[in-house]
């Protein structure tokens, strides 16, 4: 499973990598550290497509939000898994992010295990994006 | 007289002379018909006897061939010589011949017919006999009694034949005879028969001609007498054809007869006339309607009546015609009705003038009469009443109007003819009678104010006395309403004084001034407060529109007269500030309202100026206050988000690192070393609660959603389930009675009822389980401590009361403010916020909360919820 990260903190892209780590789901890890080099990295031809992307919304270069909105601007790449993964726990930014086609949104969480606990219940589902059948219980979810 | 019943039975005379008529030529034609049936019969019948005795004569011609052919024979047999022998070939052709003649001629008798086919047969066995006659055989007889039988057998066949013959003959003598005797009587009848009948025609037309001829007498005795009457009748009478067209509509009319009374009244001759079409006959006449009328009465078979109007020769002639059809034509009869017409038109014009004045008299009339009862004077004509030496001693009552009534109670019926001795004896003494017997005397009129005491009461009249005549006309206007009202006009003004006064107080007390402008006339009046309020002294300066526009500030002048001209055009009231240097230097700031109204045909500007300088500067401040209000929420904002986003951070890395220890580094640290990391990982854990009620706190101010009504037993019930734990946990009894429903937004009260229960919870005496009472009731707002400043209205108080530790009564304001505990850290947890954010929970729901305590005793937290329906 091709999984891929964006987040500016180091600390932070080193517990996700170590959670990821001790699930027990064979993985694929890529480490990016804005929506600049997410939106670079996905139109190189020789990128194999993620199944998922976890992205921070507070960074430098291009933001959380502008990455978002300009992935699922894009006809080839709005089918694109998206798990927000943010400190932020304000509604206004959440309410903002499953507007512009977020599909999930993860408080990062205080602890190690519980970290473990939401990476491993994100990608044991099997997320799929298709906007016309946009069901919010089952698509939108919010960890 | 019987020329007149001729008349009248012409047209029912004529129908037997026409039936005699028809049957003399009936008669007639039978005669001759009959004459040619019996020339014709008497021609037959001569043809019948000729035919008849030419057959006798053919017949006697065959038969006497048959004679010739036997003697011929006869004589052969006898003498030898071969001549007869060529006699009898010819006898048999004549006789062939003869034959063929008389069939055709008996072609028509069947018995005659009969008998020649006898003869046929007969004359061929005949013919045969003969022919076998001939040398050869004649040589063989020799014997004489050969011969004789020869002979014999030649006559037998030749008297069967002549058998025949008398047979025929006799036939056509017989038919000869009838013939004639039938020849003989048509001979005798026909004749008689012609002379009889037409003995009988001439008889019928003698007599029809006779009748014809007495009745053409009479006819033109009928015609000269009706040419009599045509001629000398006053009416003109004309006879009309019409003319067709191909089609058969009529295009005009012939004038075929008209009487001498034509030309007396048109002027038209009877060349003009007679035989000339009708729109050359009378020119005059076209476009009348007349020609359209004249198809009508043709075609309907109608007569009509019609009078029509002519111009003839300039004159103007009524003629009053019948047009008449008659078989093909109509007779028209005109009579000249110009001078009846001229006659009834006067009439008519003589009437309208007289309806006419009748009613402008009526009018007049009625005018008056209306006049003088709906007028509100009373009218009253005094006719002078004189001694034998001719002084005026009295006056009589000839004329009064209605209006009288109401002053005196009587009607004018009732006083007209009366003296005013007797009606009015008051004049004698007011001067009244001396007024009138003066203007009667020098005719000047004269106008005097008087004061009645009538039955209906006391009366103010003004009497206006004219001379008309040998009296006087008096005309009296009631004047009282106006006396009154002058009094009322007078306590009017005193009290309009000392309204003004009272107004000018006001004013002062107010800080108002009025004006009016009158815009037209550009005068200003105002009142003395105004003058106060610009700084001027009334006595000294005189404010004027130009005045006041110059002591606006330069600043607002170019606003107030745009204002000003935008008001004057549009009539609309205004109000606006302006900054005005008074007189005295002051700047003072002036709210200037205006209200337009038109009065007597002027439009005025009215209004007040208010100094409202002191608002203006209080507002100012205001306005500075709410802008570093501002300020401080969006930095507190700011301050916020601080707390909840960048304060966060660091203390999740620390809470992150610290759960990165493995049990195995953990092996590897000191005991001590081990103390240390719990004291930090509790140490963040207190952080952590800690930001996360600021956050809430914060919170609070910025989330405030709708208020609806909310049971708060359903949010007691749901803190009851969040704290099951706890209530468990420490064997509370908690006692809720039924509670009211308030105005608020549920997760805020959850939050309020939450912290209060958890603290009572929280604050128990260390050995005892919580107790814990919620009681509710309504206050009307006098039940209500006055020194909280509560706004005004009913109030639901909720009380939460437990039976803890209490605190000391002089906290019980400090207990709600931030970050405030009363207890040593460790004694119980908390952050400080929990009451802090129930105040402002409170507030948000403009209500108040308030604390009771004794320590040892317990606390009871009252909640303040206006009362709303």
């Amino acid at each position: 499973m091709k999984i891929v990260l964006v987040d500016d903190d180091e600390d932070d892209r080193m517990f996700f990598a170590d959670a990821l780590q001790e699930i027990e789901i064979s993985t694929e890890l890529a480490e990016l550290h804005n929506g600049q080099e997410l939106l670079d990295y996905l139109s190189d031809p020789d990128t194999v497509r993620p199944h998922l992307i976890f992205l921070d919304l507070n960074m430098p270069v291009m933001d959380g939000f502008q990455c978002l909105r300009e992935i699922r601007k894009n006809p080839e790449l709005k089918d694109l898994v998206i798990a927000i993964y943010s400190t932020s726990s304000s509604e206004k930014d959440i309410e903002e992010t499953f507007v512009n086609g977020a599909n999930i949104y993860i408080n990062k969480p205080n602890k190690f295990e519980e970290l473990k606990k939401t990476i491993g219940q994100v990608i044991r589902r099997n997320w799929q994006y298709t906007e016309n059948e946009m069901d919010k219980a089952n698509f939108l979810f919010r960890i | 007289m019987g020329l007149l019943d001729n008349l009248g039975k012409k047209k029912t005379g004529v129908l037997p002379y026409v039936l005699l008529l028809v049957l003399a030529i009936v008669v007639l034609f039978f005669i001759s018909n009959a004459s040619f049936q019996q020339n014709r019969a008497l021609r037959q019948s001569t043809e019948l006897v000729t035919h008849t005795q030419e057959i006798i004569n053919e017949i006697n011609m065959l038969f006497g061939n048959y004679s010739g052919s036997q003697s011929a024979g006869i004589k052969y047999l006898v003498s030898r010589d071969s001549r007869y022998l060529s006699d009898i070939v010819g006898f048999n052709d004549k006789s062939k011949f003869s034959f063929k003649r008389l069939k055709t001629l008996t072609a028509d008798n069947p018995e005659q017919q009969k008998s020649l086919d006898r003869i046929t047969v007969l004359s061929e066995r005949f013919f045969t006999e003969l022919k076998s006659l001939n040398p050869e055989i004649t040589e063989k007889i020799e014997d004489s009694s050969a011969l004789s039988d020869k002979v014999n057998a030649i006559e037998t066949q030749h008297d069967s034949l002549e058998t025949i013959q008398a047979r025929m003959v006799a036939a056509e003598r017989n038919l000869l005879k009838e013939r004639r005797a039938a020849y003989q009587t048509d001979m005798t009848f026909t004749p008689i028969n012609i002379l009889y009948l037409a003995l009988f025609a001439l008889g019928i037309l003698m007599f029809a001609f006779s009748k014809i001829n007495s009745d053409r007498k009479k006819i033109a005795v009928t015609r000269s007498f009706l040419q009599n009457i045509l001629e000398n009748t006053d009416n003109m009478v004309n006879y009309l054809v019409p003319l067709r067209n191909d089609q058969g509509k009529i295009i005009d009319f012939e004038v075929t007869y008209v009487n001498g009374q034509v030309e007396k009244l048109t002027g038209r001759t009877t060349t003009n006339t007679i035989g000339k079409k009708l729109s050359e006959a009378y020119p005059f006449a076209l476009g009348r309607g007349l020609f359209e009328l004249l198809v009508e009465v043709i075609e309907m078979g109608k007569p009509k009546m019609r009078e029509i109007n002519y111009d003839i020769n300039g004159n103007e002639k009524w003629f009053l015609s019948t047009f008449s059809p008659m078989e093909n034509g109509i007779t028209a009869t005109s009579r000249d009705i110009t001078a009846d017409k001229i006659a009834a038109d006067s009439l008519k014009e003589l009437n309208k003038k007289l309806e006419l004045q009748n009613l402008e008299l009526e009018r007049t009339g009625s005018f008056l009469q209306n006049l003088l009862g709906s007028i509100q004077y009373v009218i009253s004509y005094f006719e002078a009443v004189r001694d034998p030496v001719g002084t005026i001693v009295d006056f009589k009552i000839t004329y009064t109007n209605d209006k009288i009534t109401e002053l005196t109670g009587h009607t004018a019926e009732e006083i007209m003819g009366k003296l005013i001795s007797e009606e009015y004896p008051f004049l004698f003494e007011n001067g009244d009678f001396e007024n009138f017997r003066k203007v009667v005397a020098t005719g000047e009129p004269m106008e005097v104010e008087q004061e009645y005491d009538l039955s209906k009461g006391h009366f103010y009249f003004c009497n206006e006395i004219l001379k008309l005549g040998d009296g006087v006309t008096i005309v009296s206007q009631d004047i009282s309403l106006r006396k009154a009202a002058e009094k009322d006009l007078d306590e009017a003004n005193e009290r309009l004084a000392l309204q003004n006064t009272i107004l000018n107080d006001a004013e002062s007390v107010a800080g108002l001034g009025s004006y009016s402008y009158n815009i037209a006339a550009d005068t200003m009046t105002c009142s003395d407060n105004c003058y106060r309020l610009l700084g001027m002294v009334q006595e000294e300066n005189e404010l004027s529109f130009a005045l006041l526009t110059s002591m606006i500030h330069a600043d607002d002048r170019d606003l107030f007269k745009r204002n000003i001209d935008l008001a004057l055009l549009g009539k609309k009231n205004v109000r606006n500030v302006y900054r005005i240097k008074t007189l005295e230097g002051d700047l003072k700031d002036i709210v200037m309202e205006g209200h337009f109204f038109d009065k007597n045909g002027e439009s005025f500007m009215v209004g007040i100026l208010r100094d409202i300088t002191k608002e203006v500067s209080n507002e100012r401040i205001l306005q500075k206050h709410i802008r570093e209000l501002e300020r401080t929420n969006a930095e507190l904002e700011s301050f916020n988000r601080v707390v909840s986003h960048d304060l966060q951070e660091p203390l999740r890395k620390i809470q992150m690192f610290i759960s990165r220890f493995s049990n195995a580094d953990k092996g590897n640290l000191s005991e001590r070393g081990l103390t240390y990391l719990e004291k930090i990982d509790a140490s963040a854990n207190r952080m952590q609660i800690l930001i996360r009620n600021l956050l809430s706190y914060a919170k609070l101010t910025d989330e405030l959603e709708s208020l609806h009504s909310i049971d708060l037993n359903l949010i007691f019930d749901k803190v009851l389930e969040d704290l099951s734990e706890k209530i468990e946990e420490t064997k509370a009894k908690i006692t809720i009675p039924e509670l009211p429903a308030i105005y608020g937004t549920e997760f805020q009260l959850e939050q309020l009822f939450n912290n209060l229960l958890s603290n009572a919870l929280k604050y128990k005496k260390h050995d005892e389980a919580p107790k814990i009472t919620i009681t509710s009731e309504i206050l009307k707002f006098h039940e209500i401590d006055e020194s909280l400043n509560l706004p005004p209205s009913q109030y639901i108080v909720v009380s939460v009361a437990d039976e803890g530790v209490g605190f000391d009564p002089d906290q019980s304001e400090n207990i709600f403010r931030l970050f405030q505990r009363l207890h040593k850290k460790n004694a119980y947890e908390g952050t400080g916020l929990g009451l802090a954010i129930c105040k402002k929970i409170v507030e948000n729901h403009d209500g108040h909360i308030m604390a009771r305590s004794e320590p040892g005793k317990g606390t009871q937290i009252l909640v303040y919820f206006p009362f709303r329906k």
